[in-house]
């Protein structure tokens, strides 16, 4: 049998079907230089269409969008507020015990606390239409490794994916395969966590969901009520992944399922995350 | 020159995916520059030549991207493959109207087999959603194509990376 470039490619093109499976974490060195090369091309201004900046127009459609934003930002400020308030609350019943035993400790753990970077954003879409990511101007060079927590301001964006030595790929919270422990808490003040689980639709903005291993059985008011989650409330991220800061804003609520009527009930909700206001961001490296 | 005009492609398509105007939600199902190009690439091009430049895009794809070498590779290769003249019936040139019915069904067709890639990968399931949503990006993709195939087949700039003689007509 003669092989022809038919066989041929067709080998090639199942080899490659096969490469992710066997291989699932990439190839580095090959990705690396090709990465860093084009990430290298993203610093240049003139050359990159995301950092040419917004220009000013006095249109009303733009400046609806200004208060819009503004608006928005009042709103996550407002949810970052509630959830401080209330963990004040715990803080200072906590304080009152903790007060004695502090006498005791040498260090006072301000060196333990975890340490910022701030990163440019490149580029806020991934090359592959289905997947969310944006990209940083640091990489393993500035400290920077797999799994780290990046925020803008109080909000969660996601975690650091690929990391290359002077850029980073950050998969966002709204990726279809986002995997992130979040908590939100009810009218009772009942602290509920869940796994975030991306749609996958397509679109840009797209919802999440947050599906729970168990919602209390308890009634939903009363004493002792575990209370209702309620539109409009906020996710915050948990404290489950060392990596990732608890209590920073994740997202809002939108719609609730009846967990009397649904058993496996669920929280959709609307991330907070705005990209086309995140030209800076924050890698929180732990110490 | 036909090297250096594949590299500026390269730049703005890994450029634009956050680009695209929110006029008619094309920027929730952005047009794909990449399978634009291998399209007019597999249509344009001599025998196999077209899966060759697939897959080297399909790579460079993988590599700016959160998806693991070989996953766009796949795609845009096997799309490549299905539509190149070596892997057509008919030798005849492909134009006009009829490329642009080519580069929607090979928008579709690279979206499905995306998803057809990653369901071994695990993770998120594949949806309806999924599945109907790569509609409106092969629309907007071809639509795309209706403005740049003209361009392209007037500065004929790929020729040389397709073994086609110059001398041919566009």
């Amino acid at each position: 049998m003669r092989f022809r470039g038919r066989h041929v490619w067709g080998a090639v093109l199942i080899a490659l079907f096969a490469l992710p499976v066997l291989r699932p974490e990439g190839f580095p060195t090959v990705e690396r230089p090709v990465a860093d090369t084009f990430a290298w091309f993203g610093k240049i201004r003139v050359l990159n269409p995301h950092l040419w900046g917004s220009t000013v127009s006095a249109s009303g459609e733009e400046e609806a969008a200004e208060r819009s934003d503004y608006a928005r930002g009042l709103e996550r400020e407002n949810a970052v507020l509630r959830e401080e308030y209330a963990q004040r609350l715990r803080l200072e019943e906590d304080l009152v015990g903790l007060k004695g035993a502090l006498e005791g400790l040498a260090s006072s753990g301000l060196d333990r606390l975890p340490r910022v970077l701030v990163a440019r954003v490149l580029r806020t879409a991934d090359a592959s239409a289905y997947r969310r990511s944006v990209l940083i101007d640091r990489g393993s060079d500035d400290g920077l490794r797999s799994g780290m927590a990046v925020v803008s301001g109080r909000v969660f964006l996601g975690t650091v994916e690929v990391v290359h030595a002077r850029s980073a790929l950050v998969k966002l919270v709204s990726d279809r395969r986002s995997r992130l422990e979040v908590a939100v808490r009810t009218t009772a003040n009942e602290r509920l966590c869940g796994f975030v689980h991306g749609r996958g639709s397509g679109t840009v903005d797209d919802e999440l969901d947050v599906r729970f291993v168990c919602l209390p059985v308890r009634d939903d008011v009363g004493p002792g009520g575990a209370g209702r989650v309620l539109p409009g409330a906020p996710v915050f991220t948990s404290n489950a992944d060392p990596l990732v800061p608890a209590s920073l804003l994740v997202g809002f609520v939108t719609e609730v399922s009846d967990k009397d009527l649904d058993g496996m009930p669920r929280i959709r909700f609307r991330p907070a995350l705005d990209l086309a206001r995140a030209t800076r961001v924050l890698v929180v490296i732990p110490q | 020159m036909a090297l250096f005009a594949l590299w500026c492609f390269v730049l703005i398509a890994g450029a634009l995916p956050g680009l695209w105007p929110d006029v008619l939600a094309m920027s929730d199902h952005p047009p794909d520059p990449w399978v634009l190009l291998v399209v007019y690439l597999a249509f344009r091009g001599r025998g196999f030549r077209a899966v060759g430049w697939g897959i080297a895009l399909g790579l460079v794809r993988d590599a700016l991207s959160l998806d693991p070498l070989g996953t766009h590779a796949f795609v845009l290769g096997t799309t490549a493959f299905l539509f190149c003249e070596g892997g057509r019936r008919h030798r005849s040139p492909v134009d006009g109207p009829l490329r642009l019915f080519g580069t929607f069904a090979a928008a579709l067709v690279a979206g499905w087999l995306y998803f057809l890639r990653i369901l071994p990968m695990g993770g998120a399931g594949v949806t309806s959603a999924d599945v109907f949503g790569v509609v409106p990006m092969a629309f907007w993709t071809t639509l795309v194509g209706v403005g740049l195939y003209p361009i392209l087949d007037h500065f004929r700039i790929f020729d040389d990376l397709l073994g086609r003689p110059r001398g041919l007509p566009a």
